[in-house]
């Protein structure tokens, strides 16, 4: 190869004759070139119609646990001119619905009107007792945290003057009861757990450091977690720093999340 | 008029290929553009493309024939030049190059709004869990404690009870917890939503990283011919490692298949700082070598042309699959499938033809290439073969054999177009690497055939692959101890940032025209001797060879050009 002519260096014609030979070139291949460029065309509309993304109906478990009102995520409108735009409107949305939403609390034991009653999110144990008709004479409100959040299908017993209070409450089943929460997957059991479940959004840090395996570093960092996120499901709980796949087992039956929709 | 027409001639020698330069440049311009200017000028853009195309078939006459492909050397234009024809023939050629900047361009936006309007990209950063189900897109990269980066190709998207079809990529990091991951499995898994800071604009980096998964469950791939190649790959890996130490059996499976699973982190950083990284990616020169050696094979069993081209390309296809389709594979393939076509159709290789139109016709296919460091190298590599190695090698002091001057002159034409993009992404500039190069190429290509040979026949006849391991150890040894004197050499890689990052494509640009000076200055001394023969030989035969052309054909030495140019060699 070295023996031929370099191509590089001979001959000077002007660059006129160069780009007219160029084109020239081109030009012999124009049926060539239609081809492609309809056959590129042609994949961009298969991509187009195929990566829009479009909704293929409720997933199963949110819709066995009555969460099909939920309104749909932002991303929505996405799929057409403007994108991400609505990435920012999650937030505003979850207040909105949080205002409409009635949680259900069942009251049981020394109170006027044992039974459920309907709170607005964000209620104390003591709006329950009092939405029940209040605590009747010989009722043990001290062994009763009146100022903790309800949750959603929570039982709040409120026991009589002596009688133990560790036996109050039912765990609501977190997969019947959560609201649509989350994804709907990796939600079963923790039903059987004695005691109230924390939620998430509300717990404080020494609160949450009672959890088993949370100690007061992990409780931290969930809060700060959710000060940037606030948390939509007991899924979401994966997502904070340090608590892996076995801690999060061990955690999901005992906490839940209320009012954050 | 005779001058004219050699005028012609010399012009075409200058850049044999200045249509499919033109061609390639059109098509990556218009992906920018089309990236650039945004997703509503999509179906603008594709409105344009229609009538252009319209034009183009219009413009210009009756079509003479379309050499999409090979060497053919195009007429003496000066008749056309001269007389009919030449702005029709002009407009329809700078229609046909607006027509395929258009497509670039259409298949860009469209790609864009796909990764922009994606549900994933609207999840990321708003917290909460999305449930995907997903295909491993690409071969999982080591990460640090044992994890993999895996590029997944998204279907389906369980977020706050609804679910959604789509088909966008998002990356994950499986934990070393979670088990092997090979190309082709489906996975089901829970996650975070976040951005990614190292995505491009068309997501062959992923937009969208999905943080702390929970894999809730996982099947093979559905592909037999996927789930065969992570046999392959599987078995080399065991082949290599019963029959040599773990260092050089990482090398070998990364030489050989660009599998770099089991290459140690110091030997993987010596070569970085020798400038060998190419070497355990796989190439074009490991196509170049499979092809050889099985059309070799071929060729002694009988095999004729037709046949040794359905031949080759079916090989080309297997070692791209076995070898993942990397970006350069991707391109050493295409390569090499339009290179034997145009042998099959008796159009010759035509080696930078075949490049400019693998660049266009992958570009059109996958925008997102544009933005892959791999492909750029392997397409600035590539050119610096083949436009500057010829005068590299042609340049070299002192009388060398013509093997030498060839091969010298590859590697120096493909340092030459490697080095400017190198020092553009990462401002490093390996000084050890021309050398460590010059000596690790050759010896890298035993190894290239080894590992072939040892995949080919691992699963089949496993004694055989451990004896081809075997084999390849002595030039594995040498390769290592190059890297490792390479890497240790005083100012082996240097540092630039800012504007010094342009110094090397300044300093490359600086030697390709002193080597066409010298070139020239050698090509006008060849002509003058060529001239005194002539002389001579006309003298004592009485033939006053009024016709150039036919002059230089009588010559003994002369070689036409167009011969000439079918028989470079193809990196």
């Amino acid at each position: 190869m070295p023996s031929s002519p370099s191509p590089f260096v001979l001959g000077s014609d002007g660059w006129r004759a160069r780009v007219e030979r160029l084109l020239d070139g081109v030009a012999r291949q124009r049926v060539a070139i239609a081809l492609v460029a309809v056959l590129a065309l042609a994949a961009a509309g298969v991509l187009w119609l195929n990566a829009r993304p479009h909704a293929a109906g409720p997933a199963p478990a949110a819709a066995a646990g009555g969460g099909g009102g939920q309104p749909l995520p932002r991303v929505a409108a996405g799929g057409g001119d403007q994108g991400g735009a609505g990435a920012a409107a999650g937030r505003g949305q979850g207040a909105g619905t949080a205002g409409t939403a009635l949680i259900a609390v069942d009251v049981v034991g020394q109170v006027r009107r044992p039974g459920l009653v309907e709170l607005p999110p964000g209620s104390r144990v003591l709006d329950a007792i009092e939405a029940a008709g209040g605590a009747v004479p010989g009722a043990e409100l001290e062994a009763v945290n009146l100022a903790r959040r309800v949750v959603d299908g929570e039982q709040i017993r409120v026991p009589r003057h002596g009688e133990p209070a560790a036996a109050a409450g039912g765990a609501p089943d977190p997969g019947a009861g959560g609201q649509g929460s989350g994804s709907g997957t990796g939600q079963p059991g923790g039903t059987g757990q004695p005691g109230a479940l924390l939620d998430l959004n509300t717990a404080t840090v020494e609160q949450l450091d009672t959890l088993p395996g949370v100690g007061e570093v992990t409780a931290n960092q969930i809060v700060a977690y959710r000060s940037s996120h606030p948390f939509t499901s007991v899924d979401d709980l994966r997502q904070v720093p340090g608590i892996g796949d076995r801690r999060f087992e061990l955690l999901k039956g005992l906490v839940t999340v209320s009012g954050a929709r | 008029m005779p001058a004219d027409r050699s005028r012609a001639t010399v012009g075409k020698l200058r850049n044999p290929d200045p249509d499919g330069v033109a061609m390639a440049a059109a098509a990556t311009l218009g992906v920018l553009a089309g990236v650039a200017a945004g997703v509503g000028w999509a179906l603008a853009v594709t409105v344009a493309l229609a009538a252009l195309l319209a034009g183009v078939l219009l413009a210009g006459g009756r079509p003479r024939g379309a050499p999409l492909m090979g060497g053919r050397p195009s007429r003496p234009t000066g008749a056309r030049l001269a007389g009919r024809g030449v702005g029709r023939s002009a407009l329809a050629g700078a229609l046909g190059l607006a027509a395929l900047a258009l497509a670039g361009a259409a298949v860009a936006g469209v790609r864009a709004a796909a990764v922009h309007s994606g549900v994933l990209t609207g999840l990321a950063g708003r917290g909460g869990t999305v449930t995907v189900e997903a295909t491993v897109a690409e071969e999982p990269d080591a990460v640090r404690y044992g994890g993999r980066r895996v590029v997944l190709s998204v279907r389906r998207v369980e977020v706050a009870g609804r679910v959604w079809r789509t088909r966008e990529r998002a990356g994950v990091v499986v934990p070393r917890g979670a088990g092997a991951v090979a190309v082709g499995d489906r996975l089901r898994l829970s996650a975070g939503v976040e951005r990614s800071d190292r995505t491009d604009p068309l997501g062959g980096r992923p937009a969208v990283l999905l943080r702390r998964p929970r894999i809730l469950s996982r099947s093979a791939s559905r592909s037999r011919l996927l789930r065969a190649s992570e046999t392959v790959r599987a078995a080399v890996r065991e082949r290599a490692l019963a029959a040599l130490p773990p260092d050089r059996a990482g090398l070998l499976a990364g030489i050989a298949l660009g599998d770099t699973s089991l290459l140690p982190a110091d030997l993987d950083q010596a070569f970085t700082a020798a400038g060998l990284t190419h070497l355990v990616a796989v190439s074009g020169q490991n196509v170049g070598v499979v092809l050889a050696a099985g059309l070799g094979v071929a060729v002694a069993l009988g095999a004729r042309r037709p046949l040794l081209a359905v031949l080759g390309i079916l090989l080309v296809v297997l070692f791209a699959l076995l070898t993942r389709w990397e970006p350069s594979v991707l391109r050493a393939s295409a390569m090499a499938v339009l290179a034997l076509a145009g042998v099959a159709t008796g159009r010759g290789p035509g080696g930078r033809r075949a490049l400019c139109l693998a660049v266009l016709l992958l570009l059109l296919a996958n925008p997102a290439l544009a933005w892959s460091l791999g492909f750029r190298l392997s397409v600035a590599a590539t050119a610096g073969v083949l436009w500057l190695g010829p005068t590299a090698g042609r340049v070299l002091p002192g009388r060398l054999p013509d093997v030498v001057r060839s091969a010298t002159g590859i590697t120096l034409g493909a340092q030459a177009g490697a080095l400017p993009v190198l020092a553009l992404a990462f401002g490093q500039v390996s000084l050890a690497g021309l050398a460590a190069n010059l000596v690790a190429l050759p010896l890298a290509t035993a190894p290239m055939l080894l590992g072939v040979v040892a995949a080919a026949s691992a699963t089949v006849a496993p004694p055989l692959a451990t004896l081809a391991c075997r084999l390849a150890d002595p030039f594995l040894a040498a390769l290592v101890a190059v890297a490792d004197r390479a890497a240790a050499l005083p100012a082996a890689s240097l540092t630039l940032s800012g504007p010094a990052r342009l110094l090397p494509a300044v300093a490359v640009a600086a030697c390709t025209v002193l080597a066409r000076r010298r070139a020239a200055a050698l090509d006008r001394a060849a002509e003058d001797r060529r001239r005194r023969r002539l002389r001579y030989a006309t003298r004592s035969h009485g033939d006053d060879g009024a016709d150039p052309h036919a002059r230089r054909a009588r010559q003994p030495g002369g070689t036409p050009p167009e011969t000439a140019r079918t028989t470079r060699p193809q990196p």
